[in-house]
């Protein structure tokens, strides 16, 4: 199709009680699984968790769908997850959804503390 | 009146593809960041729409095709298809909630069932207005 797909990048830092995923470059269809594992296998094993947009320049809902889906296993499963806000265009997906207030959004992954 | 399109393949990489051809089309003519933002979303979340519902009892997936428009004052994008036509999914990527995302961020929608068969959406956003807001 001659057009090369924005670098998409998902890495996992993991304390011992903590993990941030860091994603950079597009988060859609094509993308989603990788951050979809990455996820999920630390749900259980950490108390903590963090996904990181400050490196991402483009989200559709799929992705959208897939944060509210670790948030609400989150909630079920008693960690605790947070997201670091993205740019500006990252962030209007949850504005226009209303999911602004329903997520936990933190400015840096430091600003999430495990519970106590 | 300019007038582009393209057909590809309703794969997992088409609603990347298709935005960045609808966004490198949409700068040409004169669309600001926050519309470039905009028809960017509404185009992925539109032919994310076809990639996981158009084709999905078809052996091979079928092809979506873009076409994009400048009249007067707007710039108008068409993602179609020769699927099955919308309906309901419950095990739906993206919540099901693509087409309130783009009536959201699109001056208009509209949903159109072609006589030929699939789907076609046809959003517009106001040039002037965005350069009017700022």
């Amino acid at each position: 199709m001659g057009f090369r797909p924005e670098p998409f990048r998902c890495e996992v830092r993991q304390g011992r009680a903590s993990a941030v995923v860091e994603i950079a470059g597009e988060l859609d269809l094509a993308t989603v699984e990788e951050v979809d594992s990455a996820l999920r296998s630390l749900a259980n094993t950490k108390r903590a968790v963090t996904l990181d947009l400050r490196e991402l320049r483009f989200i559709d809902s799929t992705g959208l769908r897939l944060i509210l889906e670790i948030d609400a296993l989150a909630r079920q499963d008693g960690f605790n997850f947070a997201v670091v806000r993205g740019p500006e265009t990252v962030q209007r997906i949850f504005a226009i959804t209303g999911m602004e207030n329903h997520l936990v959004f933190v400015d840096a992954p430091e600003d999430l503390a495990p519970p106590a | 009146m300019t007038v582009e399109s393209w057909t590809f393949p309703a794969a997992l990489e088409a609603p990347g593809v298709a935005r960045r051809l609808a966004r490198s089309f949409a700068a040409k003519h004169g669309a600001d960041g926050a519309t470039l933002a905009a028809i960017a979303l509404c185009v992925s979340e539109a032919v994310a729409n076809v990639v996981v519902h158009a084709y999905r009892e078809s052996k091979q997936p079928g092809d979506v095709e873009i076409e994009a428009r400048r009249p007067d004052g707007y710039l108008c994008v068409y993602v179609r298809d020769r699927g099955q036509g919308m309906s309901p999914r419950i095990d739906s990527p993206g919540l099901g909630i693509g087409l309130t995302v783009i009536a959201q961020s699109a001056t208009s929608l509209e949903v159109r069932r072609p006589p030929l068969g699939g789907t076609e959406l046809a959003m517009r956003f106001d040039l002037t207005q965005a350069a009017a807001t700022g």
